[in-house]
């Protein structure tokens, strides 16, 4: 079994996985009688199974017809094609789709092969019967079981301590309960990095003397920020960072590895606090926060954070991807530009639960909207 | 969806349940049809949950085409809280689509329908076992039905909007040509009727839809709705009438003792009446011919 999406595979993480099946020898029962076969994950190693679907793998020698997932039951159907040309030493391989493998949260220190079972099962008549892997081996003339496999272990490291933002797998929309909505950054027009993030139990004791809590917020490389400097007694681009709306004093900003870190001696209990970090101008206030330079024309970007407790290890999230700009139907990089100029809707009712069909007028102000996504 | 701007659960079940028990990416009711806008219109779910590091349910939409004032028809289930806001955000996106940008990926605008409506824990309603009439057999090509609405609720407003749910496909008959139960189509040329389909795991449902667009009185002049030709009766017909935020009607058309072929797997037998009559419940019923 290999990971299909990730190197480390972590407990309780959800992944596909790509899963071999190779019976060697020769002197047993010929495996290409087999119309189907069922790969069975252990009874006693706590693997969830998400999703229904697997395919065919890249590497499989033998066809595979069909292929689903009994997400109840935890056992894997493999439909293989009929042929007699089949030997008993070609590879069967599928591959799991939609993050279909839950692996173990409790057993991670290692299942070992011979753990899973594999059973072929062939049948005289056109149809196919039913058949019940888990209590019987009626129609079943092959069991791969402890007694054939190597017991070789996959093994799984220790979930980390702290959650990460899921990340988007199909669109980058902004998460709205992350970041402002709207207007984002442009070539034009500054803005500073604003959201919530969820510092579990970092931050609860108060700290003092040197000692300090430390979040640093590191942005991305498409975004640009002036070295602060002093204009008289004014410091102009000076960084500045609000945690939970208090304004934190001690707050520095590297732009060389576009870090901007705030440190505090307070506590937080666990939970969701409101970051934000900041660049200002004193001479000029629409001048707040960092300046977008896009490459390419697509914009989507992401920030990441690190919290350190004060004398703790380091704790790690990243956000998901927003997107930052808005680009003319031209293609040019422009300031911004609103492709939904107005929308009405109306709807059914307001009844708890009713079926209820919305239907939304929207406006646009450009030629060019593929797509939408409420 | 699943929760607002300030952290108020709107949805208890997370988006799957919540969105009509569909799977991860999957097909959604949507529409823009109604509106003139052409293109094979698409849409897809994509779950979110509802936790507070939860990522909001999405639904895309695809596969129009451009019209600068374009109509988008989305059928939801009302949150199942009551007393909280729903608020529709819209994203625009355009530049090159791709299969792994299904709707381009440049991102061009921001909509926010803020605080559509405020949820109420029950509404006043009517019901009835039938509201409609077929215009002949279910089995015969367009086939029509007149919905009408109950007495004394008749009247229903400008913009407001009528559905009603029709069971298409079933998955759990046997005989694969049985289960295409009914074949919906649209009939009416009128930009504010529409079909949405529905696909669950089982079954296939479409929605047809009117947003009336001016005040009328169902009871007088029903809501023609159609075609529907159906193989043999196995479902009732759903049908809505809301007539405000609070106030709607709800109707199961009935049909029993049709007579059909075939009834489908587990149905009791049937009886051909001698007049080759359709029977509907209640007290109309209509002669039709065979």
């Amino acid at each position: 079994m290999t990971p299909v999406q990730s190197t480390t595979k972590y407990g309780g993480m959800r992944d596909d996985y790509t899963i071999d099946i190779t019976f060697g020898s020769t002197s047993d029962p010929d495996v290409s009688y087999a119309q189907l076969i069922a790969f069975i994950f252990p009874t006693n190693i706590d693997y969830t199974l998400y999703n229904t679907d697997c395919v065919e793998g890249a590497g499989s020698i033998i066809k595979v017809s069909n292929c689903y997932i009994d997400t109840t039951n935890r056992i894997i159907y493999i439909t293989p094609v009929v042929s007699s040309s089949y030997i008993n030493s070609n590879k069967l391989q599928i591959v799991t789709r939609g993050l279909a493998v839950g692996n173990p949260v409790n057993n991670i220190s290692h299942t070992n092969y011979n753990q899973f079972t594999v059973k072929y099962y062939s049948w005289m008549n056109i149809t196919q019967p039913t058949v019940a892997p888990l209590s019987n081996n009626i129609y079943c003339f092959l069991i791969l079981d402890s007694n054939t496999v190597t017991s070789q272990a996959i093994s799984f490291s220790t979930y980390i301590s702290i959650y990460t933002t899921p990340p988007y797998a199909f669109s980058y929309v902004p998460q709205q309960r992350y970041y402002r909505e709207t207007p984002f950054s442009t070539i034009l027009h500054r803005v500073p990095f604003e959201f919530e993030v969820n510092t579990q139990s970092l931050f609860t004791s108060a700290v003092s003397g040197s000692n300090y809590h430390t979040i640093t917020v590191q942005y991305p490389s498409s975004y640009s920020a002036v070295t602060a400097f002093n204009l008289n007694d004014l410091q102009v681009y000076r960084p500045v960072c609000y945690l939970n709306n208090n304004r934190i004093k001690l707050c520095t900003i590297d732009t060389a590895n576009r870090k901007v870190t705030m440190q505090f001696q307070f506590a937080l209990a666990s939970g969701f606090y409101y970051v934000m970090v900041s660049i200002l101008d004193p001479r000029n206030a629409d001048s707040n926060g960092f300046l977008y330079t896009p490459s390419p024309i697509q914009s989507l970007t992401n920030i990441k954070v690190y919290m350190t407790p004060s004398g703790g290890a380091t704790s790690y999230i990243e956000s998901d991807t927003f997107p930052a700009l808005y680009s003319l139907p031209s293609g040019t990089t422009e300031g911004p530009f609103r492709g939904i100029k107005g929308g009405s809707i109306n709807y059914g009712c307001a009844v708890t639960s009713l079926l209820n069909p919305l239907h939304m007028t929207l406006m646009f102000n450009r030629t060019d909207v593929t797509g939408l996504v409420f | 969806m699943l929760i607002d701007e300030k952290k108020n659960t709107l949805f208890s079940s997370n988006s799957l349940t919540a969105f009509f028990s569909l799977s991860d990416g999957a097909p959604y009711p949507c529409s823009n049809y109604g509106y003139s806008a052409g293109g094979n219109v698409k849409c897809f779910l994509i779950n979110g949950d509802n936790t507070n590091r939860g990522i909001p349910t999405r639904i895309f939409m695809t596969d129009f085409t451009y019209v600068q004032n374009m109509n988008a028809r989305l059928l939801i289930k009302n949150p199942d809280t009551a007393g909280v806001y729903l608020s529709v955000k819209v994203y625009a996106y355009g530049g090159t689509r791709s299969a792994s940008n299904l709707y381009g990926n440049v991102y061009m605008g921001y909509w926010n329908f803020m605080h559509v409506f405020k949820t109420v824990a029950s509404g006043t309603t009517a019901s009835n076992t039938y509201n409609s009439q077929p215009s002949k057999s279910m089995w015969r090509d367009q086939t029509t039905h007149s919905v009408y609405g109950t007495s004394g609720w008749g009247n229903m407003p400008s913009g407001k909007v009528s559905l009603m749910e029709v069971k298409a496909y079933d998955s759990t008959f046997t005989v694969i040509s049985d289960k295409t139960v009914c074949i919906p189509s649209r009939m009416s040329t009128f930009d504010y009727d529409d079909i949405l389909w529905l696909n669950t795991t089982t079954y296939s449902y479409a929605y047809f839809i009117r947003t009336w667009p001016s005040s009328t009185n169902i009871n007088s002049s029903p809501w023609s709705v159609g075609s529907v030709k159906c193989k043999h009766y196995r479902y009732p017909f759903n049908t809505y009438h809301y007539f405000s935020d609070t106030v709607y009607e709800y109707a199961t058309m009935g049909y029993t003792n049709v007579p059909t072929l075939y009834q489908g797997v587990s149905g009791t037998p049937i009886t051909l009446y001698s007049d080759a009559t359709t029977r509907v419940t209640g007290s109309q019923s209509r002669t039709i011919a065979l």
